[in-house]
């Protein structure tokens, strides 16, 4: 019986010696350590080159014109972000490492009179109004990212319908945010914006143009 | 790029009565062309139209460059790096692609050599300036190309950006240029010159050989162009065709740094070998034909017999005379034959260039199984016996593989080795320090006690040029090399350019066997031991080799990959390093693996490859083993982001054998490299190189490949993996 015992023992023994002897003969040789970065590439927004409000009579009341940007028909480079050819303002974080803004500022809208050489008419900041929603999107689109990591800011020195004024005294431009990203991971977001302008009565008739300057920072 | 500001400006337009867009949106093409290739510099990534930075020597820096293809169509490019031709104030022209380009070139590392770019697509590639550790000082200019790749067209277009890269520092040139041998065997002069930049700064340099008249005009010349980075030595050839007859001299000239040398080698007269022809005829007609007073007899000679008779007797003097006139002649031109198709400058050159004893020699001596004779592991052999050297006195410097039942002294007299060596054959052995006594050649004397072997051979036997004893089936091997006054680095006295023209540098002994292939070390070392064992030495102390490791029969050496790179070129040396037998040696690159950066994208996912370096294996041992490969999850430095290894695969590449049993199949000794491998997970192991049935020692490298394939929307960021090689 003892002698089973010693022979079971031995064997233990041996088979925990040989285990032992392959784990002897590994050497593990010094680690390398790899390495490789993934460029960034940078906050991009995506657009319209152009916005046209639609054709609108003078009087002597105030009247209201209105564009919704999804409404335009647009196309980009890579289809994946406007599927629908429709109109967006598209926001792209390819960096996911930093929060930033989206906003947006307008200058005047003027009229230069053919052949009078110079600004002529102006039609006042206060009346040029944006918001970040339209009437059938309340909310942003997710091309890529997360819900999280971006979300629409809510407007200040709106009006009855939400809309944020360029101006409060038509003198200060007032810059417009309009979402914001927290930068966790990157993403690339649409959103709807809508403009607004009130056109005062007894507005000189011609055509008005300004320039919005949208800036992801 | 968080300060950038992205703007689009839109045109919103009211009116009552029209609207009239005033501005379309159009694609700005920055330069003429399709192809347009530029630098990204600074934070900012701002684009510039050439590469102007400052370097360091021995330092990478990253520098990336932008390729846009502005055509309707999708281009093929080529990209690759070129020197400048010319690169002054007025004019800078890049060198073709095939043209030699010794100096920015081998700096730049391209992440591709070939590129495809959609229409309307631009690229950022990463290149890599690794700047040699021996840059000379100043502006070095060059180019990186694109060049588009169509088929069917005979036009090629090539767009570049040009490179001014300047390495700081005081500049300092230096040169020294000697006169190391003439022979004029054949048809022609040959001159073999030693050019050595002593200084920091590059040497670029015109050689001319010219042979003149006497009157200084030219017969012949023969020009070389050389380009020599800091710590550079070349030996150049040139050789002229002999002149046909007459006076002439060779003349040397260079202008290294700008710095115009000119120098007469020697002069001489070529004998012609067609007018002593000629005179002899003329000489021997003369002599034949009598004087006027002879002439009267000379008709009387057809009279009979006996007049002839008495004429000859009369003549025989004169004729001995021609005789004797006759054969001066023909020893002279035999002479002058000799004198131009063996030289007389051979014959001058020899008394010269007769070795003078060097002061200083080291000398390594090995006992040991040279002859890798298919020995058992426990055979052993004793040596016993006695090294002399005469007319000079010695040192021993360094002990090699010796154990403690082995025994080597220095007599009293400082001028014999006495030695016991027991534990052969490891290759145990000795480096000495000859130094040679009142300028007399040092000559050895190998004795051994057991068989009374004796051999005696002067030093410059065996100097360069290693000797072997042998002692049945083992050999003691002897090489000697100029001692450490002699080492290839030594600076001159005078840190110019200097001009030695005389045949007194021929004394020195030229750097023979030993030191080939050494060109890779001497660039990172400042002075190199004469000898590959004290250079072995040398080269583990250094800092060069950052960590080294032995355990399980395998001995690890973490290294500069600069200094892995020189050791390619040296097998011998690292078979010094490696001489331990049973034990496998892995030289390892020191420096962490880059890949090249790869730009985020939501859509498409990026393939990086990079190789890890070259990794070499040294085989003692004489069982079967294997190396493999395993490698972590690559994790951002935030540690929130992961590429999993699974997206790692591992290419061994091929095994290249430096020295040892072959790869053939047939062959006893396998050497076989692994496949290329998926990695499934972070454990597993991806075999590198398994060897079975090794008989002798082997050398071998190894340059593995990883690539990562990088999921499309990773996040931005650094991401970091350990690779661990192991053997077993």
């Amino acid at each position: 019986m003892l002698n089973n015992m010693n022979k079971k023992t031995l064997k233990k023994l041996m088979i925990t010696i040989s285990v032992l002897g392959i784990f002897i003969n590994i050497s593990s040789a010094f680690a390398q350590t790899l390495e490789i970065e993934i460029l960034g590439g940078g906050y991009k927004l995506r657009g319209p080159d152009q916005l046209t409000f639609s054709n609108i009579s003078t009087g002597f009341t105030e009247s209201v014109s209105m564009l919704n940007f999804f409404d335009l028909s647009t196309t980009t480079i890579d289809p994946v972000e406007n599927p629908d050819g429709k109109g967006s303002l598209i926001i792209i974080d390819e960096n996911g490492g930093s929060q930033y803004n989206v906003t947006v500022t307008a200058s005047q809208l003027t009229y230069n009179v053919p052949g009078r050489g110079g600004p002529v008419f102006t039609i006042p900041k206060s009346s040029f109004r944006i918001k970040n929603t339209d009437d059938t999107h309340s909310s942003f689109d997710i091309i890529n990212g997360s819900t999280d990591d971006f979300q629409l800011t809510t407007l200040n020195n709106t009006d009855t319908e939400g809309f944020a004024k360029f101006s409060t005294n038509d003198i200060d431009d007032v810059t417009v945010t309009l979402a914001n990203g927290l930068g966790k991971a990157p993403g690339r977001y649409r959103i709807y914006p809508k403009l607004k302008i009130v056109i005062p009565s007894g507005q000189h008739p011609g055509t008005y143009t300004a320039n919005l300057t949208f800036t992801i920072a | 790029m968080k300060n950038l500001k992205i703007k689009i400006w839109a045109f919103a337009l009211t009116g009552l009565i029209l609207f009239i867009p005033t501005l379309s949106y159009a694609q700005k093409y920055i330069t003429i062309g399709t192809l347009d290739i530029k630098a990204l510099q600074g934070d900012q990534k701002t684009l510039g139209e050439r590469i102007e930075e400052d370097f360091q020597p021995g330092k990478k820096k990253l520098i990336q460059i932008q390729i846009a293809n502005f055509e309707p169509d999708t281009k093929e490019l080529e990209i690759y790096a070129t020197d400048t031709e010319t690169a002054d104030q007025t004019t800078f022209i890049a060198k073709k692609q095939l043209d030699e380009s010794p100096d920015l070139k081998p700096w730049i590392k391209l992440p591709t050599k070939f590129l495809q770019l959609q229409s309307g697509e631009t690229k950022i590639l990463t290149v890599e300036f690794n700047v040699p550790q021996n840059a000379g000082i100043g502006l070095h200019t060059g180019a990186i190309m694109v060049k588009e790749i169509k088929k069917d067209s005979i036009i090629n277009v090539e767009k570049g950006i040009r490179i001014y890269a300047t390495i700081e520092g005081e500049a300092k040139p230096a040169s020294q240029l000697q006169l190391r041998g003439v022979s004029q065997l054949g048809e022609s002069i040959t001159t073999k010159f030693q050019v050595s930049n002593l200084g920091n700064t590059d040497l670029h340099s015109s050689l001319n050989l010219q042979m003149k008249d006497l009157w200084g005009k030219n017969i012949n010349n023969s020009t070389t162009k050389i380009y020599l980075q800091p710590s550079e030595t070349q030996t150049i050839e040139l050789a002229i065709p002999k002149p046909s007859s007459g006076y002439s001299s060779l003349h040397f000239s260079s202008n290294i740094n700008n710095n115009n040398q000119e120098t007469q080698l020697f002069s001489t007269f070529y004998l012609p070998t067609g007018p002593f022809i000629f005179i002899l005829l003329i000489a021997g007609i003369f002599s034949l034909i009598p004087s006027k007073n002879r002439r009267f007899q000379y008709k009387n000679l057809q009279i009979s017999f006996a007049d002839f008779k008495i004429f000859f007797q009369k003549q025989k003097t004169h004729f001995k005379k021609v005789s004797i006139f006759g054969l001066i002649v023909s020893l002279s031109i035999l002479v002058s034959l000799e004198f131009n198709h063996l030289g007389l400058l051979n014959l001058l050159k020899t008394n010269v260039l007769q070795v003078k004893p060097l002061s200083n020699y080291l000398v390594v001596i090995k006992w040991g199984n040279t002859k890798n004779a298919p020995l058992p592991s426990t055979y052993t052999k004793n040596w016993s016996g006695k090294i002399k050297f005469s007319n000079s006195q010695i040192s021993i410097q360094q002990k090699l593989n010796l154990e403690a039942n082995d025994s080597v002294s220095v007599n009293t007299e400082n001028n014999a080795i006495n030695y016991e060596i027991q534990t052969g054959p490891d290759n145990d052995g000795i480096v000495v320090q000859v130094e040679s006594l009142n300028n007399k050649l040092p000559l050895l004397t190998y004795e051994n006690t057991e068989n009374q072997h004796v051999v005696n051979v002067p030093i410059t036997d065996f100097l360069n040029h290693p000797i072997q004893i042998t002692e049945g089936l083992h050999t003691v091997q002897i090489i000697a090399a100029p001692g450490p006054e002699k080492t290839l680095n030594a600076k001159p006295s005078t840190p110019t350019n200097e001009f030695s023209a005389t045949l007194d540098a021929e004394t020195t002994p030229e750097i023979g066997t030993v030191f080939d292939g050494l060109d890779g070390l001497r660039s990172i070392f400042n002075d190199l031991p004469a000898t590959p064992e004290v250079l072995a030495k040398y080269i583990m102390d250094s800092e060069y080799v950052k960590e080294k490791n032995t355990e399980n029969a395998l001995s690890q050496i973490k290294t500069d990959p600069e200094l892995i790179a020189a050791l390619e070129a040296t097998p011998d040396i690292i078979q010094e390093i490696a001489a331990t037998p049973n034990l496998n040696f892995i030289f390892i690159p020191s420096e962490k693996v880059n890949f090249p950066n790869q730009q985020f994208s939501f859509e498409s996912g990026k393939i990086a490859t990079q190789e890890l370096g070259t990794i070499i294996f040294v085989q003692n041992k004489k069982t079967a083993w294997n190396s493999y490969v395993t490698v972590s999850d690559l994790t951002s430095l935030s540690g929130r982001n992961r590429i999993p290894a699974s997206n790692i695969t591992v290419d061994p590449g091929e095994v290249i054998l430096l020295s040892g049993n072959s790869i053939d199949e047939n062959s006893p000794s396998t050497i076989v490299p692994g496949t290329i491998n998926k990695l499934t997970n972070d454990s597993a192991k991806s075999l590198l190189v398994n060897v079975t049935n090794p008989d002798e020692q082997a050398i071998f490298l190894m340059r593995p490949k990883i690539t990562i394939v990088i999921p499309a929307g990773t996040r931005p960021g650094k991401y970091q993996a350990q690779l661990n090689i192991s053997s077993l």
